[in-house]
């Protein structure tokens, strides 16, 4: 049987393919709390946390374009707004959640305010100076924020008779569940505005900025919300983690975290739909198993390695290598025009517009760009 | 006066680290045209090379330049082997290899010389009466060393960039790789070129500031983002312009933040990047950049 295989558009096959994919994922994401322990569960839930903040990053870099060297700031003021609305006002989680990501837009808005006129480097060392910022605010304003000795008591209780979720391992599982549904509206939000109107103006923004404002993109506007929505998204994963890990210090919103978000967000596949998730659950995983092998600053020295390998072996990161992988074995072809359909003006199948892998087929990380994104990109 | 005169000279011998680091960030920006955050880590990693060198009974000065001719040929090396493979327009890969390159270096440099901070003797005499009095504020003579290494090193980068044929098809490279190579400029080796003198230059940084800040793994963290900051102030494609604002950036911090008493000295990081940001937005390629015009 030659390789690789044909699926027709819409056959049966492509049906239960397709099908096939989101029951496998949600028969994994159901099964996962009865499958791993409980502080495995718990680690999960800081990968998948930590995937909410790169979609949110994925948005601003990966289709947008723009470098930022500071999410973690967003994250932070998501977490520390949580942290010190519940625990010093009395809030509850849910109001502070909406307030921080509230926050994070108008913040986000402001910071992309400057973006609009620099570019490039200009603008990643605009944001790397905002996310060096935050962690000195927060150690400046300590009586607000507990400054270097931390912010403590952050929870995020199950509603009350639901006997699911009661103890520590019932409460673990709560936090899981809040934690996916968070991720699944982060990526719905991400899907729907990518795959619409606003997705190609934002593209076209990144690729030609000169052609999309003469085809009459709002430059300003695009991407002005554009940097709101993705430092909203990044303020919400910083309030779960607040009520996730219970703990905040200037040092978790630091320019490491930033750079995490960075390197899994590439690893994963910049641009791409699921790529930052992967990204995210490597990120969080690598190091603790690195850790596992050897302690010490030895662990430290192989993540740096297996980024720099990643670079290479995976230009595309993982998503695009997936991709890539896939089609050599399995392609799908669009459904012949049956003989009635020719004359219509529309007889595109609907797969191409909602197909992930035919969206994106262009990662930004292609070693040889076109000459017009080169020139837009400088 | 003298607190003031003190607080001055203070931000200024800062203000030159800040302004020596950015030169190297500028000198990797007139290679390929990139922000290579690993600048630091490899200045770093160059200062415990030093340490290594006088460990095994070079006099400091030879140390030093040692260092720094291994930090010349790494720094090619890394542009040779991590950066070129990649590409011209791959702008996240290779700020991903720089940052991993970053974390191997900070890393591997605890695991060979341990976490513990270390001493590095300075090149001139630095018992506690080697200094020149200066209005009643005592000017080190490593602090001068420092200063007139900088100036050397500041003026032969200007000459280089501005009255050789080199530092010509260097501007053109970081400006136009394309048209460069087609007009038959070795982009390649200048590029090479570009990342091995930032090297050099940040070995050079690295020995010379390690006595007073003692050689830790975390030594140059700090002075990355200030050095950053200043580039970015000076613009990106000017030696000179760097080292000002690395200066202006060091007294302005010192001063804003010893006698606004609400800034204290956690906010004064915190000064020089809302400095950065306010005058990016007034002027989006520093003070002493060129404007890129573009052709669509």
């Amino acid at each position: 049987m030659a390789l690789p295989l044909e699926i027709r558009a819409g056959s049966r096959v492509d049906l239960s393919w397709r099908l096939g994919r989101v029951l496998g994922i949600v028969l994994l994401v159901v099964t996962t709390p009865y499958l791993v322990e409980t502080f495995r569960l718990s680690q999960i839930t800081g990968a998948l946390i930590l995937a909410i903040a790169v979609v949110g990053l994925n948005l601003l870099s990966g289709f947008a374009g723009q470098i930022s060297l500071g999410h973690a700031a967003f994250f932070g003021i998501g977490a520390y707004t949580t942290g010190v609305m519940t625990v010093t006002y009395d809030y509850g989680v849910v109001t502070s959640i909406v307030a921080g990501m509230a926050l994070c837009f108008v913040v986000g808005v402001v910071v992309g305010l400057p973006a609009l006129r620099v570019q490039g480097m200009y603008l990643a060392l605009v944001t790397l100076a905002v996310g060096v910022l935050l962690p000195s605010l927060i150690r400046r304003f300590d009586d607000l924020t507990g400054g270097s000795s931390g912010l403590f008591g952050m929870t995020f209780d199950a509603p009350e008779g639901i006997t699911y979720f009661v103890g520590r391992a019932g409460q673990t599982v709560w936090l899981y569940y809040v934690t996916v549904v968070a991720l699944l509206l982060s990526c719905l939000v991400v899907w729907n505005l990518m795959t619409g109107r606003v997705g190609r103006a934002v593209i076209t923004l990144r690729d030609n900025e000169a052609a999309a404002t003469v085809m009459g993109v709002n430059r300003a506007f695009v991407r002005t919300v554009v940097f709101g929505i993705s430092a909203a998204i990044a303020g919400l994963a910083g309030s779960l983690f607040a009520v996730n890990s219970g703990v905040l210090t200037p040092e978790t919103v630091s320019l490491l975290l930033t750079i995490n978000l960075l390197v899994a967000m590439v690893l994963g596949g910049s641009g791409s739909f699921w790529g930052p998730v992967f990204g995210a659950f490597i990120i969080y995983f690598v190091p603790v198993w690195t850790s596992d092998l050897s302690q010490g600053p030895i662990s430290g020295v192989i993540f740096g390695a297996l980024v720099i390998a990643l670079v290479f072996v995976l230009p595309g990161g993982l998503a695009g290598g997936l991709t890539s992988l896939l089609r050599r074995l399995v392609i799908v072809v669009p459904q012949p025009p049956t003989q009635g359909e020719v004359d219509q003006t529309s007889s595109l199948p609907d797969d191409l517009s909602d197909d992930p892998a035919g969206f994106e087929a262009e990662p930004t990380t292609d070693p040889e760009p076109r000459p017009a994104a080169r020139l837009a990109r400088r | 006066m003298d607190l003031l005169i003190a607080r001055i000279v203070d931000g200024f011998n800062n203000g030159v680290v800040y302004g020596f680091l950015a030169l190297a960030l500028v000198c990797v920006y007139r290679g390929t045209g990139h922000l290579n955050l690993a600048q630091g880590e490899m200045a770093m990693f160059s200062a415990f090379i030093a340490y290594a060198l006088h460990a095994v009974g070079f006099p400091v000065v030879l140390a030093i330049l040692g260092a720094v001719a291994i930090g010349f040929i790494a720094g090619g090396v890394v542009e040779r082997v991590l950066i070129r493979p990649l590409g011209h327009g791959a702008d996240y890969s290779i700020l991903l290899v720089t940052i991993g390159l970053f974390l191997v270096l900070n890393a591997g440099a605890g695991v060979i010389w341990g976490g513990d901070p270390l001493t590095f003797p300075a090149a001139v005499p630095s018992a506690p009466d080697d200094y020149i009095s200066f209005f009643g504020t005592r000017l080190r003579y490593q602090q001068l060393l420092i200063l007139a290494v900088l100036l050397v090193v500041m003026t032969a980068l200007y000459l280089l960039f501005k009255y050789t044929r080199l530092g010509l098809a260097m501007r053109v490279t970081a400006g136009n790789p394309d048209s460069a190579r087609l007009l038959g400029m070795r982009v390649n080796q200048i590029n090479s070129l570009g990342w091995a003198l930032a090297a050099a230059v940040g070995a050079l940084v690295g020995g010379l500031i390690s006595p007073s800040t003692t050689l830790t793994t975390g030594m140059m963290f700090n002075f990355l983002i200030y050095a950053a900051a200043a580039a970015t102030l000076g613009g990106f494609d000017s030696p000179g312009g760097a080292v000002l604002a690395g200066i202006v950036l060091g007294v302005l911090e010192n001063l804003i933040g010893s006698y606004i008493s609400w800034v204290g000295s956690d906010l004064k990081q915190a000064v020089a990047l809302v400095i950065l940001l306010g005058v990016l937005m007034v002027r989006p390629t520093g003070l002493f950049g060129t404007k890129k015009v573009e052709r669509v």
